[in-house]
């Protein structure tokens, strides 16, 4: 079913292709990261902006991801920031729905007993606030980066695409080898990104156990 | 030493007034509670005192200094606050917790970490705690550690709003006497919101009772309250047994010393230099002092004794069924102290002293 001598002649290119996979995925959760600090930063500044970013974030998920790399395409033309931006975008709702939720789920009597000690706005939110979202951020990071692995894929319709070109050329040349090749990769990055958030996930956050 | 003046206080969407117009003033080194139904206002005034509620009119001072003009973070680190729920950082162990505020005011590790020492003493927490998240305590040493964290850097204030509701009722009896103990030894200034009035006597030494729209209905002694309730509704709220609550605050100690007649155990009569309670019954002491039984017309009679720390109400409660109608004091030793009947118990209400406090 697998053509092996296929796959040892083209390693090279398979191993350069997942390094891609990899690097995409990485960049996108690390920037959609940022941003999701970014974001909450606002939404606690001004706590009327949490439920239209809420809103924001369910609306433009909404949109087939195809198409918005299509949309980016006039920017930002065939190129891996096109594809970046675009996984950046997907990573940051998922994540920021995740901690927006977390947010309005913290209890009360706690940022209470915060600032009832006498911390200020911001102290408060370096030193309680980040550590109880903690929980709902790594949720968020699980979810995305398990999509983003997906969603790499896409992006070898704008030439970018990581395991996604294996895909391509599978389909093109109706050969199924790199299809399953690029199928099972892909399942195993995923793995390894669910592994390795849960795993700091629950170094980080051993006082809830 | 706090000062409210004129503090008006209504919420959004709520016609009526949270706190009409409030005046009251709480002296230095005092634990005053403030007790009322729920919805009279006595949480909010708890709170506007740090600022948590600020007043829309009206001036809140703190040793003289106006709270409206003043950093009110600053304000907040002097002050101890502990809530209803314990309301302890999750991701913070114990230690950390009680380390809040002096890390805040930027303490030195040195300096924190003997603070710490000192509070797991003063809180009779075990030391192997401190490591532990909170979740992992029960909800008495929770409590602890929240009070252990208020104090943490010996503010002279401590503003408590029903830290003992959500306990049950044997360990907060404990905390009870824990937080007399405390303040028997730290002076602080203390506002303890309940809406327990038989807590609000126990730990005040002043009692504010708190009406609908934040007024007051009476802010006084407990025992002053007891004797002599303000309104009809002071009357109500503290309940149809007032004479048995002053009795509860009132210690044998308290009694001033009234003797019988006593008999020693070689026969001979012994001479009592306080007023005699009654002729009718002789009291037979052993060699050392102690009350052996009562010689009643040649027949023996067991003798009910009542040492100085117990209640009067306790007291009261045992010389009901003493068919001699009389206790006898006794000294931690068990030698002899005097006597008690119930008429010295209603001299004690009726003298109406200030009361010292020996919890």
């Amino acid at each position: 079913m697998i053509d092996w001598v296929w796959t040892l002649d083209n390693a090279s290119m398979i191993v350069e292709l997942t390094l891609q996979h990899l690097q995409m995925v990485v960049l996108s959760l690390a920037l959609g990261t940022v941003l999701t600090g970014l974001m909450l930063l606002l939404a606690i500044i001004w706590p009327a902006l949490s439920n239209p970013l809420m809103t924001l974030s369910s609306v433009l998920f909404t949109i087939p991801s195809l198409a918005l790399f299509i949309l980016l395409l006039p920017w930002t033309g065939l190129s891996m920031t096109t594809s970046v931006i675009g996984l950046t975008l997907y990573s940051l709702l998922i994540l920021l729905r995740n901690v927006l939720a977390g947010l309005q789920k913290l209890p009360t009597e706690i940022l209470e007993s915060a600032r009832a000690l006498g911390y200020t706005r911001f102290g408060r939110f370096i030193d309680i606030e980040i550590f109880l979202i903690l929980p709902a951020l790594f949720a968020g990071l699980r979810i995305a980066s398990v999509t983003l692995v997906g969603l790499v894929i896409v992006t070898a319709l704008i030439g970018q695409g990581g395991l996604g070109q294996l895909m391509i050329l599978g389909f093109n040349q109706n050969f199924l080898t790199p299809i399953f090749i690029s199928l099972g990769l892909s399942l195993l990055l995923s793995l390894l990104f669910d592994l390795i958030i849960t795993q700091t996930g629950y170094r980080l956050t051993g006082w809830t156990r | 030493m706090i000062r409210l003046e004129n503090i008006k206080k209504t919420y959004p969407g709520n016609a009526k007034h949270a706190i009409s117009s409030l005046s009251m003033t709480i002296k230095e080194g005092e634990l005053c509670t403030f007790v009322g139904p729920s919805g009279c206002g006595k949480t909010t005034t708890l709170r506007m005192i740090n600022q948590l509620d600020k007043p829309d009119s009206g001036e809140v001072y703190i040793q003289g200094q106006a709270l409206s003009s003043a950093d009110i973070i600053q304000v907040r680190r002097k002050i101890g606050f502990v809530m209803q729920s314990p309301a302890l950082f999750p991701h913070r162990s114990v230690a950390e917790n009680i380390a809040t505020v002096p890390r805040l005011l930027g303490w030195n590790k040195r300096a924190i970490s003997a603070r710490i020492d000192e509070l797991v003493a003063l809180m009779s927490l075990d030391p192997l705690v401190l490591k532990r998240y909170p979740h992992q305590l029960s909800g008495g040493q929770q409590s602890r550690v929240s009070i252990a964290r208020a104090l943490a850097a010996d503010p002279p204030i401590l503003l408590m709003d029903e830290p003992f509701a959500a306990i049950d009722p044997v360990v907060r009896d404990r905390l009870q006497g824990e937080l007399l103990a405390l303040q028997g030894r730290l002076h602080k200034t203390i506002i303890l919101v309940t809406h327990d009035i038989n807590e609000a006597i126990r730990l005040g030494d002043r009692i504010a009772i708190f009406q609908q729209g934040g007024r007051l209905a009476q802010f006084d002694a407990p025992d002053n309250i007891l004797a002599h309730p303000a309104s009809d509704f002071v009357r109500d709220f503290i309940g149809p047994e007032p004479n048995l609550k002053r009795l509860g605050m009132m210690r044998v100690s308290s009694l001033p010393r009234h003797d019988v007649l006593l008999l020693r155990s070689d026969a001979k009569p012994v001479a009592g230099e306080y007023p005699l309670l009654s002729q009718s019954y002789t009291l037979v002491l052993d060699a050392e002092g102690r009350p052996q039984h009562w010689l009643d017309r040649g027949n023996l009679a067991p003798v009910r004794i009542a040492e100085e720390h117990q209640s009067l109400l306790q007291v009261y409660n045992d010389l009901l069924d003493v068919p001699q109608g009389l206790m006898v004091r006794v000294t931690s030793l068990g030698q002899y102290a005097g006597a008690i009947d119930s008429r010295l118990l209603s001299d004690a209400l009726n003298r109406h002293q200030e009361l010292t406090r020996h919890d």
